[in-house]
């Protein structure tokens, strides 16, 4: 082993950390140091090890070779990013190479140890490593600190919505460019058997190059769906899927494709398609759309726990209707998403496929072209300022 | 992506498959770090002591030094004494009546954490508990802590919750383990299909359902039963008894051995089922791959290494003179502990105590119970609605 990793590593620390550390006897600094070093451990060591004995090609995870330095102060902390009970998100600067990024700080003041929530994030970002994924560079521990450091994106979709004043509707490009990438990142969860379970508009994180991802796998609850972040704040539900407001026990990855098509209804209109305040009225927003299911409609619907069988019964809606701008290709494939039998749903990888997608590349080849003129006319970027912790599962402070 | 694909991006492939060599080389290395970090404690420690004893002060007489004299444990010695430890964990895991999965993970992480960290400087003891409490969070399977530490003997919340932080830094903060369960479930209910007339055989195979159906029961038999299947009754029977064999390897020996550092989930289990029943294995794997194809002699030689591995596995209950040599090494390991590490709790609670002081992380302790209340409610209200864990879960 190298020896001079140990005092590298001892160099990082700060002043106060070093006195800190218990000692019961009397050491030689030369002891001091190698405390030090055994309690950061190893970081340094093992990732050593890696690389002596990995029987293959090294990792291909951009972003963290650059992100060698396993301190919290390798990090400069910038301002609060969003704030909740599990943990509270700034954002900071790379001091070495000035890339911006998001720390997602752990509370560590469970009398359970290191939360499950967090342990389970962890578990899943080191797993999940796609375009349309936010990625998790880094995880830094301190005796009493538990540090996630994410990349960097500038906002969510719902503030990306609302930034664009033309009450939060996008524009046709955008629309298919974000849902092409939001079926992409939910196809890649479930071909790792992941479901998100808590797909919504605050989180998706968007950045200036237009790109989309998946965020905040940890509150999405072991056993279901969160149903409660913070005690003022209840989760929504208006991206829940019907099968699951019925009380379904045995969901599967089609609860992700029903939120994503609730997410496109509302890149068209602005607003959510299903606002529902209870879960019995969100089931009645609904059916009002989609047409109240029967027994004939949804074999089997009358065994949920939450059916009644005097549900309002409504006729079902033309889509087009709540959606005037959509194409007629668009609207099949909403339509294959939105349905209420989850067996009916369309997959992610299917849905990728569909012909609505065809022309995506030359679209995005005039958006391109589009921007590239913004600029010159001194427009700026797609996306102006603001930044947002909302993704990374706290809710904003305003 | 095939699943193959997707196996390759997984930490557990891209950190924690080694080669046999590579294998016992990262253990030559810890073991020696962590001999020399028990040394040079220990030296420090004597001349701390050494230094507050006025009558050596103005001697000459140089200390001899007590360092050398240590006798460190050897890595076939920390292997056993961790090795003995998994087997603890699995029993203690049975009496909390938990899933296999979290039982299966939580002796992988304590495999895993031995791998950088020796039994010299952190006793699997105090480990085995911290791991097995981490796999029920990861494994969906979370358990308050007190009702946790009251289930295990001679064990406090505290003891349970202080080394949890060394251990999610040895496991490199990668909690997820895949295991050989699910692959081997999903094989026979494939084998079972076959045996119904039911199944399909993979690109390039051209038998039909019917033929598959006929040949199978014209498998040799497996060693142990000298009787020859006579219709699709007995088939599926025997897949039953291959299943619960297979099963059992899965659960012992399989977790045991180093099966999943050096092979793949789907390896593991494909092994199993050749222990329990090789010809079947053999003719599913032919169901599968064209005989013809370069792979197969490949497969099978892969298959059978593995298979040598888990058959030559310790068995989950150690006999006396394997009790013996454990008493041997405890005995052993009391004398070359490292004197800094022993008090786990107390190490963690000066840290926590430090921290507290230091201003920027001093929390309000109103803020700290104001988020307890929070979460506990929350926690509750989840329960309330969506009931208990689900008992299979989509991973």
């Amino acid at each position: 082993m190298d020896p001079s990793r140990g005092t590298s590593c001892a160099r990082n620390i700060n002043p106060q950390h070093t006195t800190s550390l218990p000692l019961t006897h009397q050491s030689s600094r030369n002891n001091l140091k190698r405390q030090i070093t055994d309690q950061l451990v190893a970081p340094s060591d093992v990732l050593n090890y890696e690389r002596t004995v990995k029987r293959q090609k090294p990792e291909q995870l951009p972003g963290s070779q650059a992100m060698d330095k396993r301190h919290p102060s390798s990090f400069q902390q910038l301002e609060k990013l969003g704030e909740g009970t599990y943990a509270t998100v700034f954002k900071g600067r790379n001091r070495q190479t000035g890339e911006l990024v998001a720390l997602k700080e752990i509370h560590l003041d469970s009398e359970e140890g290191t939360p499950s929530t967090a342990i389970r994030e962890i578990s899943l970002m080191k797993e999940l490593k796609h375009d349309n994924i936010v990625s998790l560079h880094d995880v830094i521990h301190t005796e009493n600190k538990l540090m996630l450091v994410f990349e960097y994106m500038d906002k969510d979709l719902k503030k990306y919505m609302d930034s664009r004043g033309s009450g939060g509707q996008l524009d046709y490009i955008t629309i298919k460019s974000f849902m092409h990438q939001l079926l992409q990142g939910i196809a890649f969860c479930h071909e790792n058997r992941v479901l998100h379970r808590d797909l919504k508009p605050q989180n998706l994180l968007i950045n200036n190059k237009g790109q989309l991802k998946l965020a905040d796998f940890g509150l999405a609850r072991a056993f279901g769906i969160p149903v409660n972040t913070f005690s003022n704040e209840v989760v929504t539900l208006w991206y829940r899927a019907p099968d699951v407001l019925l009380g379904s026990r045995t969901y599967n990855t089609s609860i992700d494709i029903w939120s994503a098509g609730c997410i496109m209804a509302e890149m068209y209109t602005g607003r959510p398609l299903f606002p529902g305040t209870t879960n019995e009225d969100q089931l009645q927003k609904i059916f009002r759309i989609m047409g109240t299911p029967s027994e004939r409609s949804w074999p089997g619907i009358s065994q949920f726990p939450e059916y009644k069988s005097n549900f309002h019964v409504y006729a079902t809606q033309d889509l087009r209707m709540f959606l005037p701008q959509i194409d007629q290709m668009g609207l099949d494939l909403i339509s294959r998403m939105l349905q209420l039998r989850p067996e009916m749903r369309i997959g992610a990888l299917e849905a990728l496929s569909h012909l609505w997608f065809r022309d995506l590349p030359q679209l995005r080849q005039q958006q391109a072209q589009q921007a590239q003129q913004m600029q010159l006319g001194g427009q700026g970027s797609m996306l102006m300022g603001g930044a947002s912790g909302g993704g990374y599962g706290v809710p904003v402070y305003q | 992506m095939t699943e193959d694909d997707i196996y390759r991006t997984s930490t557990q492939y891209r950190l924690w498959s080694f080669t046999r060599e590579s294998l016992a080389s990262l253990r030559s290395t810890t073991n020696a770090s962590a001999a020399d970090g028990v040394r040079a404690a220990i030296r420090s420690q004597h001349v701390g002591q050494a230094g507050s004893d006025p009558a050596r002060e103005g001697s000459n007489d140089k200390p001899s030094d007590p360092a050398k004299e240590v006798d460190c444990l050897t890595v076939e010695e920390e292997q056993k004494l961790v090795g003995f430890y998994c087997v603890k964990a699995m029993q203690f895991a049975d009496f909390c009546e938990f899933p296999t999965n979290v039982k299966a993970t939580a002796v992988q992480y304590l495999k895993r954490f031995y791998l950088s960290n020796s039994p010299m400087t952190y006793h699997p003891k105090e480990m085995m508990a911290a791991a097995l409490f981490l796999s029920t969070k990861t494994e969906n399977h979370y358990t308050s802590l007190r009702s946790f530490a009251s289930k295990l003997p001679k064990t406090t919340p505290e003891s349970v919750v202080a080394p949890e932080f060394l251990l999610t830094q040895g496991l490199r903060f990668t909690f997820d383990v895949r295991h050989p369960h699910r692959g081997l479930e999903g094989g026979i209910m494939e084998l079972l299909g076959l045996a119904q007339g039911k199944g399909q055989a993979g690109p390039g195979i051209k038998q039909s359902s019917e033929q598959l159906q006929k040949e199978m029961v014209d498998i040799e038999p497996a060693k142990e039963s000298s009787k020859k299947a006579r219709s699709a009754d007995e088939v599926v029977r025997r897949i039953q008894v291959a299943h619960g064999k297979a099963k059992e390897v899965g659960k012992s020996s399989a977790l045991l051995t180093d099966a999943y550092f050096l092979y793949t989930p789907s390896q593991i289990w494909l092994s199993s089922l050749f222990l329990a029943d090789e010809p079947l294995a053999r003719f599913y794997i032919n169901t599968k791959i064209p005989t013809t194809s370069t792979l197969t002699p490949k497969l099978i030689s892969t298959l059978q290494s593995c298979a040598e591995l888990l058959r030559s596995s310790a068995s989950a209950n150690p006999g006396e003179a394997e009790i013996k040599a454990l008493t041997r090494i405890d005995k052993k390991l009391f004398k070359c502990r490292n004197p800094d590490k022993v008090d786990l709790v107390g190490i963690n609670k000066a840290q926590k105590r430090d921290s507290k002081g230091a201003g920027e992380n001093g929390l309000d302790e109103r803020v700290i119970k104001k988020r307890k209340l929070e979460r506990e409610k929350s926690e509750k209200e989840a329960e309330g609605i969506f009931g208990p864990t689900l008992a299979k879960e989509t991973n």
